[in-house]
């Protein structure tokens, strides 16, 4: 019943990203100085740590674009005084912002191919025989599926609470190594581990990085990271309901 | 009659503001003290009232944006507060002022956003798009980004906005604010055409009382929260000031206290200035009588004199510092 309005916000967000300088630099330059940096410290690591070199740039640059960017659009549409417009004709807050992080993840899809080709062609990076594609893809997926949700709930909560944003900066780069892309899960220390087992993208990253070392397709990791995705995606709807009763009683998308 | 439009019973909002960094101290701010009206379907119906008097409150009450605190508000039937995702599909609106599109987008592209969202049939969309730009005067720039537009231009695109999904009822918010002249008068024109066309019901508001005269059916002004009158503009008129204004220009030998306590006999008589000379203004429903008997009168002090219909202003002037 709301996939056209979703899809139009997809649309939307296409264009309206795609219209942002900063955002062509960030979706088409910065997967290359990312493979470069992980070149450098992983280089010397041996196959073992391949899969940081290849996937860590393209999975941290699609979690900034998904969770981040599609936080940062909801906060933007505040700001344009879009919301109100939007709620008004009667579609649900979180249809519209999930097609935006839809459009947001599709889009992050880039940094993933233009870092992984980068470091096989450019760098080289030695890939394991026994490597199963397909266990990789979704695993890749189940990550970007877990940013989706992560960064809705993310989104909704900075539109609720104004202090929230705050957080913004200070959170991107604490979440992408909790999130275990950059630096191994198993390097974290054990109360971190904790933390990010209750991420959906942690897991997304160890499928991807069994598939990447095992060649299996992990399953029960997979099913985990779009079980706990799940949650965090009605968590944004139970959010989105909130905001807009908030709206509506307090004026809180007003004043600006 | 059917059921109304719009109606409204007992209605009250409050704002709470909290100021101060360290001691937060709360405020109350009544916006709307008890408003009761209804609007038949098919009305233009018009609120006027000083900055603050409420009226954009009560607006997004009805349009569902904004809870009352107590009191009742029905649109097309539908309670404001239970049945509002039910009003939001039927109903639309302009908010005058330039927030509210997406300005990196062109304007084809923000009118086929809320055509998805309101979900206007796909087959009509296209068209429906084209022909709402055309009858706003956007359509040889349909393809720019908004970013590029003029306040007016963006005042134009909110218009057609507003009519995606030919709104049952249609709440005007200052929607000429930023027009020009021409512009204004389309406006105007269009709003008529609107209503005559789908039988669409208006809630208009605007500062411009000559806009609201010539437009509305029904005109509440609204001062402090609360609706101090509501009638015909015809008879809003009539009733603060009369049907014609006599002014009076005074040379400067006048002695403005004669002259105010005859012209008081025909009616009231406020003192202005115009350019630079005092003026006497006598509202009066007599003007024939009053010119008669100034004729025949040598009265000293008056440069010259003009008799003309009193206007929806003359009322609204009045009835605000009366207040
Ligand atoms: N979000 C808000 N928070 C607190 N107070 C508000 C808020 N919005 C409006 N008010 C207050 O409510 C009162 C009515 O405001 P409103 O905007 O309804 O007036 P208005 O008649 O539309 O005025 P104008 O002609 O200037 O548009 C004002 O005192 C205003 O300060
Ligand atoms: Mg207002």
């Amino acid at each position: 019943m709301y996939l056209r309005p979703a899809a139009a916000a997809f649309r939307v967000h296409l264009r309206n990203t795609l219209a942002r300088p900063l955002f062509q630099i960030m979706l088409f330059v910065q997967p290359f100085t990312m493979v470069l940096l992980t070149h450098y410290v992983y280089g010397h690591a041996g196959s073992g740590a391949s899969f940081y070199v290849m996937f860590g740039s393209g999975m941290s640059g699609m979690w900034v674009a998904t969770a981040f960017s599609s936080a940062g659009d909801l906060g933007r549409e505040r700001g344009y005084g879009t919301i109100q417009p939007v709620l008004a004709s009667g579609v649900p807050l979180w249809v519209v912002s999930a097609g935006r992080a839809c459009g947001a993840l599709a889009l992050s899809v880039v940094p993933v191919v233009t870092s992984t080709l980068a470091s096989v062609f450019v760098f080289r990076t030695p890939v394991p025989d026994e490597l199963s594609v397909v266990g990789m893809l979704l695993g890749v997926a189940a990550f970007g599926i877990g940013c989706h949700s992560f960064g809705l709930v993310l989104g909704h909560l900075f539109l609720l609470s104004r202090r929230t944003v705050v957080l913004q900066n200070f959170l991107e780069w604490p979440l992408i190594i909790v999130s275990g892309v950059i630096v191994p899960l198993t390097a974290l220390p054990t109360g971190v581990r904790w933390f990010s087992a209750v991420l959906p993208m942690r897991w997304g990253t160890e499928a991807a990085e069994r598939s990447f070392s095992e060649g299996v397709i992990p399953w029960p990791l997979l099913g985990a990271a779009v079980g706990i995705a799940a949650i965090y995606f009605a968590a944004a709807v139970a959010l989105s309901h909130a905001i807009e009763r908030r709206v509506r009683t307090t004026a809180g998308l007003e004043v600006i | 009659m059917g059921t109304p439009a719009i109606e409204v019973q007992g209605l009250t909002r409050e704002y709470r503001t909290s100021t101060g960094l360290l001691r937060r101290t709360a405020r109350v701010i009544p916006a709307l003290r008890g408003i009761t009206l209804t609007v038949e379907p098919g009305e233009i119906f018009g609120l006027v009232g000083p900055n603050g008097a409420g009226k954009t409150t009560l607006i997004k009450i009805l349009t569902t944006l904004l809870l009352p605190t107590s009191g009742q508000a029905r649109v097309l039937g539908y309670d404001v507060v239970s049945g509002h995702r039910r009003i939001r599909r039927s109903i639309n609106f302009v908010y005058g002022g330039e927030r509210g599109l997406y300005w990196r987008l062109s304007a084809e592209d923000n009118l086929r956003y809320f055509a998805d969202l309101y979900q206007v049939p796909l087959r009509e969309a296209n068209g429906r798009v084209r022909e709402l730009l055309e009858l706003v005067g956007l359509d040889d720039r349909r393809q720019e980004r908004v970013e590029g537009f003029s306040k007016g231009m963006k005042q134009r695109l909110h218009l057609a906005k507003s009519l995606i999904n030919r709104p049952r009822v249609l709440f005007l918010d200052e929607p000429s604010i930023g027009l020009d002249p021409v512009a204004a008068r389309q406006l105007r024109v269009l709003v008529e055409r609107v209503r005559s066309e789908s039988g669409t019901t208006i809630l208009l508001t605007s500062h411009y009382m000559w806009e609201m005269e010539t437009l509305s059916d029904r005109i509440a002004v609204l001062i402090d929260g609360s609706i101090r009158h509501l009638d015909s503009p015809q008879g809003l008129r009539l009733a603060a000031v009369g049907s014609h204004v006599v002014e009076l220009v005074l040379g400067d030998d006048a002695r403005e206290e004669t002259l105010r306590a005859w012209a008081g006999r025909f009616g009231q008589v406020v003192s202005a200035t115009a350019s630079g000379r005092r003026l006497l203004q006598v509202h009066t429903s007599r003007p024939d009588e009053l010119n008669a008997d100034l004729a025949t009168r040598k009265l000293s002090g008056i440069a010259h004199f003009a008799t003309r219909d009193s206007q929806l202003e003359d009322a609204y002037v009045l009835m605000v510092e009366g207040a």
